[in-house]
């Protein structure tokens, strides 16, 4: 439903232009956990941000239901890489954003943000302000931003990756339960192959800058999984080093 | 290597978060500051009673005491309230309308682009008129009462609120205009939630800064052409030599502009109060 054909994204500096995605063809089903992983600096967020409407492609066409779409889609909802937290609204008015825009009555944006602050584990940090709160507790904050309105599609760039392995671990669950629940389509950018490997459906790897597709991983373990007990079993490490060799010549690349 | 990005993204907001509690000292910093402050203010005016007026004439430079009791007979007999209220009349309205149209066009030029840049600059060829000399052109057009106050006034605190205003506009994060319009949000929806909050920091600060032309504004609008007035007031002190009318009007008027500008002090804390103190 969410169908990237031959997309290029170029951006012109004052000096050079930087290709940072190159003729991507990609078909994302409906209700599917997607996960992007690729080395930095390669073109995922781009990616993003053009599925989002904050970019234009250069070449190629981006279609949602089939539909050709130009400009902003509200059923695509985006928790991006960087901080995007309003510093003059509360913890809590920043997750309920979203809610006030649709004019729902005051109880039921305040229960629902109740809600959905105790699933990120913000419940006791409702009033503080983005600068009172730390840098995980802003993120968490801003993936219950998202969530919150359960869009049909949900955009997520790293966001788990400035937490604790156990934490990380817990937010991966609430993510897993929630998406059993509400079944949005997911595309989730990550570094981390075993948290791609427990949360996705496919898995895309992507080349170097410029972002190519280089392969497309197929997930099936059973599910519901929980991402406690999988996390370290023996069919995700495997997978994780599959998919690791196929990254592992292009993050030699980066690095050099 | 899996999380670089988020964690230096956080690690630059915070010098923004509040301090941490620390054990107070004895006398805290505020109390300390306002001692100074008092002792300064009291130094000054002895200073000047006691040696700058005898050493050089009352006659010129007058004295605090012959000021304070000039400013007590205008108080006890209110000869001077007339004066007073209409001054204020124009100050107010001018600065009402000159902020009010200040905000309305900085928001206008700062968020559609082709309007600012076809307006810019015309507006810094305005706002460099030295409005005082269209004082004469003013009281021209709309005589010598009120209007032409209001006028001069509006017209200096326009430009300082409208620059400002399309400064704060044009400053605005463009990744927070996104969060919104990725939610689906319309143009009037993003003035409201985001343009004007952020934009706010710079309204307020215009707002003070306007305040003093405000009352510069009436005054020379009085001096220019007036019956009435504290600017007429002091100009007419000055025609008769009277130094200590001179300055008994001056501090009337600057303790209006200080309680005003504390009165927008005190309202701007209140609303960015999400900023970090003490800044
Ligand atoms: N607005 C822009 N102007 C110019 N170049 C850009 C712009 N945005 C991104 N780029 C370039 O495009 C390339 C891809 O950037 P992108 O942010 O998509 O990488 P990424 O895969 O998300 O990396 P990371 O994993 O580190 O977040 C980079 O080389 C970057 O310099
Ligand atoms: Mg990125």
């Amino acid at each position: 439903m969410l169908n990237f054909n031959d997309v290029s994204v170029e951006f012109e500096t004052t000096q050079s232009k930087i290709v940072a995605v190159d003729h991507v063809t990609l078909d994302i089903q409906k209700q599917n956990f997607v996960c992007f992983v690729g080395p930095s600096g390669c073109g995922k967020t781009t990616l993003l941000n053009a599925a989002a409407g904050l970019v234009m492609p250069s070449t190629g066409t981006i279609r949602y239901d089939g539909q050709l779409r130009k400009g902003f889609n509200k059923d695509i909802g985006y928790v991006t890489q960087t901080e995007t937290l309003f510093p003059w609204r509360t913890a809590a008015e920043n997750v309920g954003l979203a809610l006030e825009l649709q004019n729902l009555p005051r109880s039921e944006i305040n229960e629902r943000v109740d809600r959905y602050m105790s699933l990120v584990g913000l419940r006791n940090f409702q009033d503080h302000y983005p600068r009172q709160l730390s840098g995980g507790m802003r993120r968490r904050a801003a993936l219950a931003r998202t969530w919150i309105y359960e869009p049909e599609t949900v955009l997520m760039d790293e966001p788990f990756g400035a937490l604790d392995e156990q934490l990380k671990l817990s937010m991966q669950k609430q993510l897993l339960d929630l998406w059993e629940r509400n079944r949005s389509t997911i595309v989730f950018v990550t570094h981390d192959l075993a948290e791609a490997v427990t949360l996705a459906d496919q898995v895309v790897v992507f080349t170097s800058r410029p972002a190519r597709i280089k392969a497309v991983k197929t997930i099936d373990l059973p599910r519901p999984r929980d991402p406690y007990r999988i996390h370290f079993s023996k069919e995700v490490q495997s997978i994780c080093a599959e998919l690791w060799e196929l990254l592992e010549d292009e993050l030699r690349e980066t690095v050099q | 290597m899996n999380n670089g990005n988020a964690a230096s993204e956080s690690a630059v907001f915070d010098s923004e978060r509040s301090k941490p509690v620390r054990e107070r000292p004895l006398l805290s910093p505020a109390v300390v500051v306002n001692l100074l402050r008092v002792g300064f203010f009291v130094a000054s005016i002895l200073l000047w009673q006691y040696v700058l007026s005898p050493a050089l004439d009352p006659f010129y430079i007058s004295s605090p005491s012959r000021i304070a009791v000039r400013l007590y007979e205008w108080a006890t007999d209110g000869v001077l309230l007339p004066d007073f209220i209409y001054t204020m009349e124009s100050t107010f309205i001018g600065y009402a309308f000159g902020c009010g149209a200040g905000v309305a066009c900085g928001f206008l030029v700062g968020r559609i682009k082709l309007l600012g840049d076809v307006l810019d600059p015309f507006f810094d060829a305005l706002n460099s008129l030295p409005r005082v000399a269209l004082g004469p052109l003013f009281t021209l057009w709309l005589g010598i009462d009120l209007a032409p106050k209001v006028l001069m006034v509006a017209s200096l605190v326009f430009f300082v609120v409208m620059s400002n205003t399309r400064a704060g506009v044009r400053d605005v994060n463009p990744d927070y205009v996104n969060v919104l319009r990725i939610m689906g949000a319309d143009e009037k929806t993003i003035l409201w939630k985001v343009v004007l909050p952020s934009a706010a920091v710079w309204i307020y600060a215009s707002l003070q800064v306007a305040l003093p032309w405000a009352l510069i504004g009436a005054v020379i609008g009085e001096m220019i052409a007036s019956d009435r007035g504290m600017g007429y007031q002091i100009l007419h002190a000055g025609g008769v030599l009277d130094s200590t009318g001179i300055f008994a009007g001056l501090v009337i008027l600057m303790i209006v502009g200080l309680a005003l500008t504390h009165l927008i002090r005190l309202l701007e804390q209140y609303s960015q109060r999400w900023r970090p103190q003490g800044r």
